[in-house]
């Protein structure tokens, strides 16, 4: 009898030391191998976070190289706003960075690229993220069928070389057309009605996406809307927060410029309209007045 | 073979006893060093999120020096004054989303200050009178006065005098 109990009792050390050790390897084998992903994707979306927070100072293009294909997903949700998934697990608000991109993403390398955008007062940096795969065609023309083509949209504006190898035949359709043909978003199709402004020295006109009207002024909103999907309530959730950012920016203009009475001009910020390529002018040659005529400082 | 099964309960309680006493020591080793590679992660994810605070706001152009949109590396004077006006500025609080919950949800921060300290202004709150005179603090926004204080030199542009200041921009945190 007891030396049965002896017998059971080794037996029960040797469990009890096994399950121990177990356990030991399995946690880890859990926190070196990351089994489940959910520690790498909220470790990749962190750091995204943390890269976007220094775009939104700073004018960047990089690449973003995880090793392996990784999804990323960029979400508007009702009441908690934008979000960024990786791999549908890591979930974090973007709140206040502006990351434009299609709304679901795979690749293993992407290119984040930052310009900012002005109306014409710079409202902030505009991020936009981009699978490096990924391959646009630009059709349809500015003026006819054989003056400008779309691919020299690009050339018009400062964009990295890096960006420029997007744009490719056999990708997703961008069709520009010229501003004066505007007649409203009529079909599904994502197409850029564009002109460029000598005064302001850059783009403006409407951006139809998936029959919806967005007025823009700034090569940064027309970028937003080409990298972005055709059937996307992500942009107009961005366009929105961007519109309201503007107005924001054009409160504290007004701000300063009521701490200087003496600098009589009215300008106008209270009825801004960001998208209006005839307010935005008028703000600049108001603003540049201000420091001609009246010995003042420019507002912004 | 009485003595003999005694004898083997109490080696193997004695290895039980010894593997236990060396199980609850290393465990103890182990956290201790968990505990200190968290203590260390944590500082650095700090550091990491200070500084990357710090350029995000002194970049921001609701408060960077410009002229006709070109940008300088300052801050400037006017400016601080306007954004805490528009920000504390209860009319606003149902406009535009909330702009000082917005502000305070982007950064992550309990309260931002710019204090002028060279050359010596004297002491007041910029937000409640004459910035020009004497006063040395620009409260940006303002939610909570405890945390960890984070500060970095900024160069404070005063556009009427033409003149610059030097400044620290102090940013109170929580601790998460």
């Amino acid at each position: 009898m007891k030396r049965g109990f002896a017998v059971s009792f080794s037996w029960l050390f040797s469990i009890m030391a096994g399950i121990a050790i177990f356990l030991f390897l399995i946690g880890f084998a859990y926190k070196n191998t990351d089994l489940f992903g959910t520690l790498t994707s909220q470790i990749a979306v962190e750091e995204l976070d943390t890269a976007f927070s220094g775009f939104k100072g700073s004018l960047v293009s990089t690449n973003l190289d995880f090793g392996k294909p990784v999804e990323i997903k960029l979400n508007c949700i009702d009441d908690v706003g934008e979000k960024i998934f990786v791999n549908n697990k890591g979930g974090k608000t973007l709140k206040g960075k502006l990351v434009f991109g299609p709304s679901l993403m795979e690749d293993s390398e992407y290119i984040i690229w930052t310009k900012d955008w002005r109306v014409p007062f710079k409202v902030t940096n505009f991020i936009y993220l981009i699978e490096k795969n990924k391959r646009y065609e630009f059709i349809g023309n500015k003026h006819d069928e054989t003056d400008i083509s779309g691919r020299e949209v690009f050339n018009v504006m400062d964009i990295p070389e890096q960006m420029k190898s997007l744009v490719s035949n056999g990708g997703e359709f961008v069709d520009f057309k010229e501003l004066s043909s505007y007649g409203g978003c009529v079909n599904n199709e994502k197409i850029i009605y564009w002109d460029y402004d000598e005064d302001l020295k850059d783009v403006h006109g409407f951006i139809c996406l998936n029959r919806e009207e967005f007025e823009f002024v700034g090569s940064a909103m027309m970028y937003a809307a080409i990298f972005s999907d055709n059937d996307d309530k992500y942009f107009r959730c961005m366009y929105e927060i961007a519109e309201d950012k503007a107005e924001i920016i054009a409160k504290i203009h007004r701000e300063k410029l009521n701490l200087n009475p003496i600098c009589g001009i009215n300008i106008n910020f209270n009825l801004l309209d960001v998208s209006s390529i005839d307010r935005v002018n008028d703000l600049v040659s108001k603003n540049d007045l201000l420091l001609r005529e009246n010995n003042c400082r420019s507002v912004y | 073979m009485n003595k003999k099964g005694q004898l083997e309960i109490g080696i193997t309680m004695m290895i039980l006893l010894v593997f236990l006493i060396l199980l609850i020591i290393s465990l103890i080793v182990y956290f201790q060093f968990t505990y200190q590679g968290i203590k260390e992660t944590r500082q650095e994810i700090l550091d990491e999120k200070f500084s990357t605070l710090v350029n995000t706001i002194t970049g921001l152009p609701e408060l960077k020096c410009s002229t006709r949109g070109a940008e300088r590396e300052c801050l400037d004077a006017e400016r601080l004054v306007a954004f805490g006006k528009v920000v504390n500025n209860v009319a606003n609080i149902n406009t535009y989303r909330g702009i000082k919950d917005n502000y305070l949800e982007e950064f992550g921060v309990n309260r931002l200050d710019v204090e002028v300290v060279y050359p010596d202004v004297g002491v007041g709150d910029c937000n409640q009178g004459e910035y020009r005179e004497s006063c040395e603090n620009f409260n940006l926004i303002s939610f909570k006065n405890t945390g960890l204080k984070y500060t970095t030199p900024v160069s404070v542009y005063y556009p009427d005098e033409n003149k610059y200041k030097i400044g620290k921009l102090i940013v109170t945190a929580e601790i998460n």
